[in-house]
């Protein structure tokens, strides 16, 4: 006779061995980009060959922040480093961030042929609102991998800096690293960077003033 | 000072409402003209599910083959004339969907569809042979082909030499729900069944399989 089975409604996961998600190499993703495949290209990120869409436009104080921070780290940092903000950082086959902030060694000039990688940068901050569970998890695995020593989210809801430092290996896959200390500072404290050991920083000199405050 | 963190495993998944990211859903009309673009490697065997592109990544053999041959011809017995059964050719079940399965059964001949796709309220009988591609047939393909309304959609399980008979689609009742098939039936490899739109022929599982080892083993991939 034949039986009943219940409708299996779980989807596959990634790990399906039959099929799985498409992946874009970076070289792949430019040329559809110019030959006009998106119709909103400047939203796209290529992360492990998946296109991330980000879903609303910036609003005040992910933009203030970026800037704020951009403005702060070209002080700190000084001559022979410039700061980038939203702008790609060249990683590798599949995958292109575009982190909110990049301090890079050498001039601006020095990137007029070529994009910065992960070797060029001294600092990565990503500014997160919505997108902190993004940051935390596939940037912060992304970073890592890339060999990015001094990685920091400036989480605006919790008005704090979360600074992940010291890449270690990840058990299982030889090219996977990860952060092994994760440190939140809140913004009445310091933090000083990797690279500029003799000063350090307001954490609320990153962040937008608070609304409620007068 | 000092809160340490962890990120956890469920913070990796991207398409969750609020997190401000999604990973980005093509249409039917964006994915071809992407092909068209000549952006894919013709190699590469994509069909789009849900607005995600997903490649197969295995490559077809030689039971695969059989086994779509089989079911093709089986369903030419039993849907006979004024139907086209069709092998691995382009599915447009909804605007994000377009896919390829393995035999599909629609009314008319070849010649009504020499330029466009079947879609899916064209569907008599959609059949995928499933070998290494089980969970994605059972899953993703089900819901796809749910949701498109196909009525009688059949999954021919290889290995274990049965057959997965999916009929009563739902459609998702909200944003949050999916569409499903209300009743999934197995059926062994002895035993017959009509498809829906040809309810005056049998087939019988085992007629869409390879024979069977006579030491009683099913055949090596």
């Amino acid at each position: 006779m034949s039986v009943t089975i219940e409708p299996n409604l779980r989807l596959e996961e990634a790990e399906d061995t039959g099929a799985r998600p498409y992946e874009w190499t970076v070289a792949q993703f430019y040329r559809a980009i110019r030959a006009g495949a998106f119709e909103y290209p400047e939203r796209l990120e290529l992360l492990d060959g998946e296109i991330i869409e980000h879903m609303a436009p910036q609003e005040t104080p992910h933009i203030q922040a970026t800037l704020l921070t951009a403005q702060c780290l070209a002080k700190v940092f000084g001559n022979g480093t410039h700061v980038r903000t939203q702008t790609p950082l060249d990683i590798c086959g599949k995958t292109e961030p575009e982190p909110d902030v990049m301090v890079v060694k050498g001039d601006l000039r020095d990137y007029d042929a070529r994009k910065p990688a992960a070797s060029d940068v001294l600092l990565v901050v990503e500014v997160a609102d919505a997108t902190l569970r993004l940051d935390r998890a596939r940037k912060a695995a992304i970073y890592a991998r890339a060999g990015i020593r001094d990685y920091w989210i400036v989480n605006l809801r919790a008005r704090t800096l979360e600074v992940y430092r010291d890449l270690r290996p990840l058990q299982g896959d030889p090219l996977a690293f990860g952060y092994e200390s994760i440190t939140g500072y809140t913004e009445d404290e310091l933090v000083t960077p990797l690279a500029t050991p003799e000063s350090p920083i307001r954490v609320a000199d990153l962040l937008p003033a608070a609304k409620n405050k007068s | 000072m000092s809160v340490v963190l962890h990120a956890t495993a469920e913070e990796w998944d991207l398409d969750v409402p609020g997190s401000g990211v999604r990973v980005r859903k093509w249409t039917v009309a964006e994915f071809l003209a992407a092909a068209e673009m000549e952006l894919f490697d013709p190699t590469e065997r994509l069909e789009l599910i849900g607005g995600d592109i997903i490649e197969r990544m295995t490559a077809q053999d030689a039971p695969h083959f059989l086994c779509i041959r089989l079911a093709a011809q089986a369903a030419e017995r039993a849907f006979g004339p004024g139907h086209d059964v069709r092998q691995q050719g382009p599915f447009k079940v909804s605007d994000e969907d377009y896919v390829e399965p393995d035999v599909l059964v629609v009314a008319g001949s070849s010649l009504d569809y020499a330029d466009r796709v079947p879609m899916a309220a064209e569907a008599k009988l959609v059949i995928e042979v499933a070998d290494t591609t089980l969970r994605l047939d059972r899953g993703r393909k089900a819901v796809t082909y749910a949701r498109g309304g196909v009525a009688d959609y059949w999954i021919l399980n290889v290995n274990e030499r049965c057959l997965e008979v999916h009929r009563e689609p739902v459609p998702q009742s909200d944003a949050s729900s999916k569409a499903t098939y209300r009743s999934v039936v197995r059926y062994t490899e002895t035993e017959s069944l009509s498809a829906l739109a040809a309810p005056q022929s049998e087939i019988t599982v085992a007629e869409l399989l390879p024979p069977s080892k006579s030491d009683g083993s099913t055949s090596q991939r």
